[in-house]
């Protein structure tokens, strides 16, 4: 029992452990939609892409969430605006390539540029200070009372957008928020896990679930059940194998997603078509 | 009958992927009536179900369905498209589609109540569906999906209802079961518009037929509506190779008899 405790006697983890707990739900909930939208790789690129926000938000001292929801914003306009032009994930594939270059150039004009790089890519769930805590509360909260509030119509829409418009659904105005959401989850995730793995922690978790139950509330509640393990299990990971906390995390739900898929009757359908 | 008109189409024109799907197109339709749409393929059908349930915005022309423009209505309007494109592995139940028909009826922030789980139970009987109610999509016969959204349309107790070749793909105790489903709505006063192909079916249980072909061919009680000459402008060379014997027999039966009912 003592591996379990000790960590806990340091602050910083204590604070590590809640804002870990606090992403994991809020990844697993949202990203249930993300899953059973197809929005995987639109995810990845919007997580990315939020990269040069964050960077120039941390330049000029700016709130970093500030800077992250305008690009995030930014993103989901220019790959609506290409679609016109090139096929969806070509134009999800450029923007989000430039934009995350953009926002490499931006940090290595830094001189503590390859730590401060390190920590957006994969996490540092050990600088949590008070003040990320309560943001990274306040964000996943925020974003858990607004998939409450529009729960019926979030799974509507996600299941039958036609019927959604015939039902005069606000589509427009509820796909703006699913993104807006996103946007806002991957910025309480920058601590913990970071932009570049943020998708993980958004698609495994729902995606095991989705092995396991064939309704949509127990889907969630699963896939947020998942996410609360992993992260636990990756912090304790992260903290004695000396790992960093994102891909300790992710590597839990990826292990647990592996032992799943063999007691699945549904695994041909979410590994090669439908 | 009451006198009220669920339906209004006035001069309606729609281009639609840069060709012209309907061209003024002009009918209305009576509270409780019950209209087949017929026509050959590319007729413009589907189209015109889409601009009343208010999907496609009209370049010209108007849609009132009862007396309101199709995108501010406050009356429901239920649709059962031709073709569902959802994905059928999506962890939902069969109740839980019907379900969904509800959604705007419960109003922003609320969760169903024991109104809804009526609802959505009445009308996943009257499709007979609801011993399957706790079935997954993926585990449903073609006419049992059909009868699923059908039933979803139903649960938004709309008084107008549109179904887009509700038949196509359908078994025989699936037809048979909407043909009744169609009786029951009859009586209750809805007023429903069934594109088909069959043109059987539309001479012998429709009040009335809309002939279309891009423009109205002719609108009126089967009897009048269809006979070779508006079959044959409706559509042209196609008759004699579409349909069949049974097309051609149904021709002469209905120009002989005048129409029945």
């Amino acid at each position: 029992m003592n591996w379990l405790l000790e960590p806990l006697t340091y602050p910083f983890m204590v604070r590590g452990l809640i804002a870990a707990l606090a992403v994991g739900v809020t990844c697993a909930v949202l990203g249930t939609y993300v899953v059973l939208r197809g929005m995987a790789f639109f995810g990845d690129a919007l997580a990315h892409a939020i990269l040069p926000g964050v960077a120039i938000a941390y330049l000029a001292r700016w709130p970093l969430l500030a800077g992250a929801l305008a690009a995030g914003l930014v993103t989901a306009f220019a790959i609506g605006s290409l679609q016109n032009r090139v096929r969806e994930d070509t134009a999800i594939g450029i923007v989000f390539s430039g934009a995350f270059a953009l926002g490499v150039a931006l940090l290595s004009t830094v001189r503590t540029y390859t730590t401060d790089l390190t920590h957006f890519l994969f996490g540092n769930v050990l600088g949590v200070s008070p003040a990320d805590l309560w943001l990274t509360l306040a964000l996943g909260g925020g974003v858990l009372l607004v998939v409450a509030a529009f729960f019926k119509e979030f799974l509507v829409m996600s299941f039958d957008p036609v019927l959604a418009r015939t039902l005069r659904l606000p589509t427009t105005f509820l796909r703006y928020l699913l993104l807006v959401m996103l946007a806002v989850t991957v910025v309480a995730s920058l601590q913990t896990v970071g932009v570049a793995l943020v998708v993980a922690m958004l698609v495994t978790p729902p995606a095991t679930a989705y092995l396991l139950t064939r309704r949509f509330l127990p889907m969630m509640a699963l896939a947020a059940g998942f996410g609360l393990f992993a992260a636990v299990a990756g912090l304790y990971l992260s903290y004695y194998l000396n790992l960093p906390s994102g891909p300790a995390m992710v590597l839990v739900c990826t292990a647990v997603f592996l032992l799943v898929l063999p007691f699945s009757s549904r695994r041909r359908q979410i590994l090669g078509g439908r | 009958m009451a006198e009220c008109e669920a339906l209004r189409v006035e001069s309606l024109s729609v281009t639609y992927n840069g060709r012209t799907a309907l061209e003024d197109v002009t009918f209305s339709v009576q509270e409780g009536e019950r209209v087949a749409v017929v026509g050959p393929n590319g007729a413009g059908k589907s189209t015109l179900f889409r601009v009343i349930v208010g999907l496609l915005v009209p370049e010209q022309g108007r849609v009132e369905v009862f007396g309101c423009d199709p995108f501010r209505r406050r009356v429901p309007v239920g649709y059962v498209p031709q073709r569902e494109d959802v994905d059928l592995s999506f962890p939902v139940t069969v109740a839980d589609v019907v379900m969904m028909g509800r959604v705007r009826e419960m109003g922003w922030l609320r969760w169903p109540s024991q109104r809804d789980r009526e609802v959505v139970r009445q009308a996943l009987e009257e499709v007979g569906l609801l011993q399957l109610a706790d079935r997954r999509l993926d585990e449903l016969s073609g006419g049992q999906l059909q009868r699923t959204f059908i039933a979803r349309a139903l649960a938004q107790q709309a008084p107008l209802l549109l179904m887009d070749e509700p038949f196509a793909g359908v078994d025989a105790a699936s037809e048979e079961a909407i043909l009744e489903l169609l009786d029951r709505l009859q009586a209750r006063g809805v007023t429903v518009l069934l594109a088909t192909h069959d043109l059987t079916l539309a001479a012998s249980r429709f009040d009335r037929v809309l002939l279309l072909n891009t423009r109205i061919i002719a609108y009126g009680p089967p009897g009048e509506a269809l006979c070779p000459a508006t079959l044959q402008r409706a559509y042209g060379g196609q008759l004699a190779i579409w349909e069949h014997e049974r097309g051609l027999m149904l021709v002469g039966d209905v120009h002989c008899s005048g129409g029945r009912r």
